[in-house]
């Protein structure tokens, strides 16, 4: 319960890359021991009274190429390979995962997992019935259809442009992520499911430094796509603005502490929204009654003007699929309308406690992660307000316009995040920059201290950490403006 | 497994040479107990492979879960296409058998044999105990999990090195739910012998942390002598550490680059890295095979040396220390065990010098708000006031900030306990003078 949720998008130097044929050869392979294997193995550890079982193959390729002090950092490759074998018996679970895919050995994990329960058979699995896949967020450009020696070139322009912008900058980071993969999923309610999923992540840091003080730009681009996504954004562009970003907060001034209203920008300032309250609206959290939140359908949780959706169908969204890791169609799920809590998101082992259906958000890193309920995209929705008239209706105030990320306790609901990019805003005018702000709450507070909400909704991509493991997902939100938080930083009191 | 002829040979075909191979397997079983029963029971089988050579003077590399020979085609293919774009690469950098190794053992039998149903047991009784003596906290939640490692090099130049590890870890988290207000407190411990869990100090240290919270609240902004405890302070430590890496100090992004030699922070700061300490993060060689050395990096505030794997040492006309570490596809110079040498007086005496101040006992935020680049850290807090000498009024939702190449200039004091903390640093509890906290 008190495990860490974190959120930020540094993790997305961890990077990766697809083979040509990469597929074709697992298909092959995989069709070997699909249904009849996948069968027997379900038997298998059904026979001493678990009341499900679940297969969980995942192959995933992953390429990661880093330029970082002028010469190709990284260019690493990392196959990802192996079964998770999952039973259900009335409240327990019991899991485990292998990367020995033969047959001898998942049957001997199928086994020993087995031997974790002592009763008769009460399910057999006589057939496994294919379910329909959309096929949605696939990439219009697969990965192998360019070379990587194009992909330098490439990354090279924004390397160059940032190295260009000013002889401050003293290191420029690109990085390129390209995730590749399958998954198949085959469960005792007779239900075989595969996704295909590819994911791109580009991310540039600039690094600017005077007199031994390092100060740091960044960009991140990151979606459910292929390459197209190189064709989305202007790289010498934005390789200039984030050095500028770097070259600026050198002379930007310590954030002033205490209690102040926040202006909290849109994109990615909604992992605000993802810490305070969405972790706390997870499953696991909920059935085992360790969130502010649970218990609390109905009733008036956040400001009237707020309502929130968690959405996996997004398309080709960072944190969207056909089907979640359990097999479950993802789906679009509303959690606050208008300030009432109208929907917790749930996987189906924690719905089992709490007598409620999956919502489609069961989440894993990879097969060493024991799924749970996750946030997909997650986001606020529009509200009326200019985020100029926010702005201009501000008489003293922090403007956060970009954030690296935060953390939330979700028992206590604590949360905490930190601003990249600040500034000071007096009587409705943008004053300067500020450097190294933290904000602190309650989140269930935050969410009633919502005072305005923009018209200007857009998405921001990052990494979430927690028990299942690091996974993309994307936050969303307007410009908002919070009223009464906590700000920390070494510029003095207010 | 892979077999390590049929890949030498299959690497020689492709002209890839000299070139390496990195076996890790591991075992592991996690337990979940919640209020008492068990509600999860995990077995893992992991196991991976690395391979890294060198194609016409430069460096390739490629990693996979699947590690029969069916892959052996793939990362040959893939150190080879890698390595177009890899960057120059010495041959000498990839070692030659007949250095010298110490010996620690990292592996205890007796650990491996014990019971998974008194892991069970253990988990079960540390969970009613916490509410059997505390009926203000309402929900307990123990992980156990027991981890067995074995990893092993191999090189075309006849290296061979293998290593064995296991450890328990546990984790235990609790709610508190008293009139209204909710607190949640955790301990971790690792231990690599059952005899030495005393579940009665893990019983005990987690229920004063749950209850310790109880009508917590802001201070008053301002500037304090602040106390940080052991966890906490690792987390600074783990910065000073990242910047006496020869790799950052080559590419001129360590704040000490040119530092060496000159006293850097406080006298009463002394920091040691100390691979043969019997914990999971002691290690006899690093993932390049070389031996691990045991060293003093911070000398009474002066700063001692750079740690280094070979590429970065090399580049500095110098040694590697055994620091090589592989880590998102290539090596980079990191360290392994480190301790912060303790002072002299007990936590209460510690208390009594500083007499007014903040003692933190949690950071939050660490991911993203502890700059290692900067050293500028802006974080979320809680612990206790410090008045009079002894520790007065909890607090909590404060923010902590400074920057800790100026801080660990300021140390007050550090008391006589050390604790090893997930970052596998021990330190005692570092009180630092002059620190901005945010609350009120």
């Amino acid at each position: 319960m008190c495990k860490k949720d974190i959120f930020t998008y540094f993790y997305a130097f961890i990077m990766y890359f697809v083979m040509v044929n990469f597929f074709q050869a697992t298909e092959e392979k995989i069709n070997m021991i699909t249904k009849k294997l996948a069968i027997f193995v379900l038997n298998e550890t059904l026979a001493t009274g678990a009341d499900f079982a679940e297969i969980y193959i995942q192959e995933k390729n992953d390429r990661n190429i880093v330029l970082s002090n002028k010469r190709v950092d990284t260019l690493s490759q990392n196959l990802i390979f192996g079964i998770g074998i999952r039973l259900f018996k009335d409240k327990k679970s019991v899991y485990g995962y292998t990367s020995d895919m033969t047959k001898s050995s998942l049957i001997q994990l199928a086994r020993k997992l087995a031997l974790s329960f002592d009763g008769e058979r009460i399910v057999t699995v006589d057939k496994l019935t294919k379910v329909h896949n959309p096929k949605h967020h696939q990439p219009k450009i697969a990965h192998s259809e360019m070379s990587t020696e194009d992909k330098l070139k490439f990354m090279r322009q924004g390397e160059k442009a940032m190295y260009e912008s000013s002889s401050l900058i003293v290191n420029a980071r690109v990085g390129l992520t390209e995730w590749d993969e399958k998954v198949w999923i085959f469960n005792s309610k007779g239900r075989f499911v595969t996704d295909t999923r590819c994911h791109t992540r580009f991310v540039m840091v600039s690094t600017a430094n005077r007199d031994g003080d390092f100060q740091v730009g960044f960009y991140k681009k990151s979606d459910s796509k292929g390459l197209e996504l190189f064709d989305e954004f202007d790289i010498e562009k934005e390789a200039e603005i984030i050095s500028q970003d770097a070259i600026e907060m050198l002379d930007a001034p310590e954030c002033p502490s205490g209690k102040m209203t926040v202006i909290i920008d849109n994109g990615f300032g909604g992992v605000i929204f993802h810490e305070a309250c969405g972790h706390p609206l997870e499953g696991n959290s909920i059935s085992h009654n360790t969130s502010v939140f649970a218990g609390k359908l109905g009733e008036k949780i956040a400001s009237s003007i707020v309502s929130a959706v968690d959405d996996g169908t997004i398309e080709s969204g960072w944190g969207s699929s056909n089907f979640d890791d359990e097999g479950e169609k993802t789906t679009k799920n509303v959690l606050i309308k208008n300030g009432v809590l109208t929907n917790y998101m749930m996987d189906n082992f924690e719905g089992r406690r709490m007598g409620r259906k999956s919502t489609g958000a069961c989440r894993r890193e990879s097969y060493k992660f024991v799924p749970t309920t996750r946030m997909t995209n997650t986001y606020i929705c529009n509200g009326k307000s200019s985020k100029e008239d926010i702005i201009k209706n501000t008489k003293y105030g922090l403007y956060v316009v970009a954030l690296n990320g935060g953390s939330v306790n979700p028992t206590t609901d604590k949360f905490n995040f930190t601003a990249s990019k600040a500034y000071i805003i007096k009587d409705g005018e943008i004053l300067h920059l500020v450097k190294d702000a933290a904000i602190v709450g309650y989140g269930y507070e935050i969410l009633k201290n919502i005072d305005m909400v923009g018209n200007n909704l857009a998405f921001g991509d990052g990494m979430c950490g927690a028990s299942s493991g690091m996974i993309p997902a994307n936050v969303g939100q307007p410009t908002i403006r919070v009223k009464n938080l906590t700000v920390g930083g070494r510029g003095g009191n207010l | 497994m892979i077999n390590t002829t049929k890949f030498m040979n299959a690497a020689l075909k492709s002209d890839i040479a000299p070139f390496e191979l990195t076996r890790a397997a591991s075992t592991t079983l996690t337990i979940k107990i919640f209020m008492d029963e068990m509600e999860e029971y995990n077995l893992a089988n992991n196991s991976s492979i690395r391979g890294r050579g060198i194609v016409k003077g430069k460096l390739g590399s490629f990693s996979s879960d699947k590690t029969n020979n069916s892959v052996i085609p793939l990362m040959c293919d893939s150190i080879v296409e890698n390595a177009k774009y890899g960057n120059d690469y010495d041959s000498e950098l990839f070692i030659k058998p007949g250095l010298e190794y110490k010996r620690p053992k990292y592996f205890n039998p007796a650990l491996a044999k014990v019971d998974p149903k008194k892991i069970i047991s253990l988990g079960k009784r540390i969970s009613k105990k916490i509410r059997e003596k505390e009926k203000r906290i309402t929900i307990t939640e123990v992980y156990l999990e027991y981890v067995e490692d074995s990893s092993r090099i191999d090189n075309s130049n006849g290296l061979k090195l293998k290593d064995h590890r296991n450890y328990l870890f546990i984790y235990v988290s609790t709610k508190l739910d008293y009139k209204g207000e909710i607190q949640s407190g955790s301990k971790m411990v690792i231990i690599d012998d059952m005899n030495k869990v005393n579940e009665d100090k893990i019983v005990d240290d987690v229920i004063a942390k749950t209850i310790a919270q109880i009508g917590s609240g802001p201070v008053k902004s301002g500037k304090y002598t602040v106390l940080f405890d052991s966890i906490p302070a690792s987390y600074l430590v783990n910065t000073l550490l990242s910047h006496m890496s020869q790799y950052e100090v080559n590419k001129k992004l360590s704040k000490l680059g040119d530092k060496l030699g000159e006293r850097v922070f406080s006298k009463k700061l002394t920091i040691t890295e100390n691979p043969f300490s019997k914990n999971p993060f002691g290690s006899i060689y690093d993932s390049e095979g070389v031996p691990t050395t045991k060293k003093v990096l911070v000398e009474r505030g002066v700063l001692n040396l750079f740690y280094s794997d070979l590429e970065s040492a090399k580049e500095a006309g110098k040694k590697s220390t055994g620091n090589g570490k592989f880590s998102q596809g290539s090596i980079k110079s990191a360290t392994g065990y480190c301790c912060v040498k303790r002072g002299k007086k007990s936590f209460e005496e510690a208390l009594n010098y500083i007499k007014d101040g903040i003692f933190i006992t949690g950071l939050e935020g660490t991911a993203t708000g502890l700059i290692t680049q900067t050293g500028n850290y802006s974080l979320q807090a809680e612990g206790f006031i410090i008045k009079d000498g002894k520790l007065n009024k909890p607090v909590s939702l404060i923010t902590v900030a400074g920057n800790v190449f100026e801080d660990f200039k300021r140390i007050a004091i550090l008391s006589n306990e050390t604790e090893l903390t997930m970052s596998g640093i021990s330190t005692p509890p570092i009180a630092i003078r002059k620190v901005s906290i945010s609350g009120i």
